[in-house]
């Protein structure tokens, strides 16, 4: 598996990977929740990248590109398993199944950026400490530390964050703003 | 089946990644049994994902166009890493008591006071380690001939601003990331900097011409994407302008730009080379124009030692950490951002002797 950066990539290349750049935030956002460790998200990611990228003759235009990406994706997920190189992930067969009822996701670009209106509406206390999990990428107990409260009080207000931010999301969904 | 609460809190643990392997036990075989119970891991799941994507673009210029370009890179090089568990059997023993008492007061069930146990050891082992170096690196600020001292532990979210730790300086020499990610550093309760991305870096601007001048870091190698990955780069290529970078074969490198166009390096041998990605260590170089030489050192060591080709004074002038902003010039290396983390870094306005680098070696090792 080579790929060359002096010969001109083909259209076929091209295509893919433009659509790839379009698809990565829902394919990482899929990703999460199957592959904890974020550098094994990354190498993940990176493989299906050039996986697609050296199989792009096969893509043919016009047919459904996400479903094409995260096949492959899911297939790549699925061999690092058996490679047992996902610690902390759960159980072989539990990661088949929850694959195989994966939805498919088309409007995640639309709900992120709900996401961030809604972000935007929370109390400070609760966007910082947003920002800390999500951003500093820190653990719940160094945010606990961060904002000096019990580790199991972090807990309960980022289960309670997510389901505002859930709902607040869904509900835009459903109530699109009047375009101006 | 209806969701229950409980289901609720066991994903959500997970998505936490605080599930301990009771938990995780339960929850797969929910997850396993029953298809409502997957419909709403995937419900969760995809806020967290949301989420996650979230924090990403908030950091540095984590924008699409950038993340393109980045992503076939040479595979062999890669590596990545688990930092390494970090405990001292006193906290440990410690904070075990203190949680077995407060898990009497609260009643919590066993399986979340165990992860609570944990989570506490963790915490103790966090706010124990760094001690002996808290006390070495606040006397490292003091330093009379100490220009600029980052430790990154400090800094704002918002303003995106390192500040300058050296006491003598003077002020006026915070840095700015340009991009990059907080990880973790030396030690878990330790920050550092990750450069990851094409653009991530650090801008600073070093007043004055040296003479003498020593530079240090605290770093980690995660690849070598190009010839040179820049560790300390003045801007572009002008008269003085100092370059400390890795090459690719893990040489350190010198290169100080002379007066009429031209260039003169010093390479050390390799030291820096994969089997010490994502380990930290600690590299060194001093400039010393009196003895009309250059040192590289590494993990305290005297790795080696050049005589001065071009003796030319040095100025620093505006520059980067991680990166380097070639300015006009378009040579076919110009691209020299590193990838890796840094977690200390200083610049001496004097030339630190042998033993007094190993010393800075001996008290931030981890």
């Amino acid at each position: 598996m080579s790929l060359s950066h002096h010969s001109d990539p083909t259209p076929d290349v091209l295509l893919v990977q433009r659509l790839f750049v379009q698809e990565i935030s829902s394919l990482r956002g899929m990703l999460w929740a199957l592959v904890p460790d974020p550098y094994r998200l990354d190498d993940i990611v990176q493989e299906t990248f050039l996986t697609v990228t050296r199989k792009a003759a096969d893509f043919e235009e016009g047919t459904n590109f996400r479903a094409w990406l995260f096949a492959i994706a899911r297939y790549k997920v699925l061999h690092s398993l058996r490679q047992g190189a996902l610690e902390q992930a759960l159980a072989p067969e539990v990661i088949e199944m929850l694959l195989a009822d994966a939805p498919e996701t088309e409007d995640f670009d639309e709900r992120l950026l709900h996401l961030r209106d809604c972000v935007q509406k929370l109390p400070p206390q609760a966007r910082n400490m947003l920002r800390l999990r999500y951003e500093n990428a820190l653990s719940i107990a160094d945010v606990a530390d961060r904002l000096g409260r019990q580790v199991n009080s972090i807990k309960v207000m980022l289960s309670r964050v997510r389901s505002t931010l859930r709902k607040c999301v869904e509900y835009a969904q459903l109530h699109p703003a009047p375009k101006p | 089946m209806k969701p229950t609460r409980r289901l609720a809190d066991l994903i959500d643990s997970y998505l936490d990644q605080r599930l301990d392997e009771v938990g995780r036990f339960e929850l797969e075989s929910i997850l396993l049994d029953d298809a409502a119970g997957r419909r709403e891991f995937w419900r969760r799941a995809e806020m967290e994902g949301l989420l996650r994507e979230w924090g990403r673009a908030q950091v540095g210029v984590n924008d699409a166009a950038c993340e393109a370009p980045e992503l076939p890179r040479a595979a062999g090089w890669r590596s990545h890493w688990r930092v390494a568990a970090t405990g001292i059997a006193a906290a440990l023993a410690l904070a075990a008591a203190f949680w077995s008492h407060h898990d009497k007061l609260t009643g919590l069930n066993d399986a979340l006071a165990r992860q609570l146990q944990h989570d506490a050891r963790l915490a103790a082992a966090d706010r124990a380690l760094p001690d002996h170096w808290l006390v070495t690196s606040k006397r490292q600020n003091e330093q009379a001939d100490l220009q600029v001292r980052y430790t990154f532990d400090d800094i704002h979210p918002d303003l995106l601003r390192v500040p300058n730790q050296a006491a003598h300086s003077g002020g006026g020499l915070d840095g700015t990331i340009g991009g990059g990610a907080i990880r973790q550093g030396r030690w878990s309760y330790k920050k550092a900097l990750e450069f990851d991305h094409r653009f991530d870096g650090v801008r600073l601007s070093v007043p004055g011409t040296y003479e003498t001048l020593t530079m240090a870091a605290w770093i980690q190698v995660h690849a070598y994407d190009h010839l040179f990955s820049g560790l300390f780069m003045s801007d572009g290529i002008k008269p003085g302008g100092f370059h400390w970078q890795i090459m690719d074969t893990g040489a350190l490198h010198i290169g100080i730009t002379d007066a009429v166009p031209g260039y003169t390096s010093y390479t050390s041998p390799p030291v820096l080379t994969p089997d010490t990605f994502g380990s930290w260590q600690h590299v060194a170089v001093v400039l010393d124009l009196p003895r009309n030489r250059v040192s590289h050192y590494c993990n305290g060591g005297l790795v080696s030692r050049h005589e001065l080709q071009q003796p030319m004074t040095v100025h620093l002038r505006s520059a980067m950490l991680g990166n380097w902003d070639a300015l006009d010039d378009k040579d076919g290396d110009m691209i020299r951002n590193f990838r890796g983390r840094m977690d200390d870094f200083s610049i001496y306005q004097n030339a630190l002797s042998d033993q007094e680098i190993q010393d800075l070696y001996q008290q931030g090792r981890p």
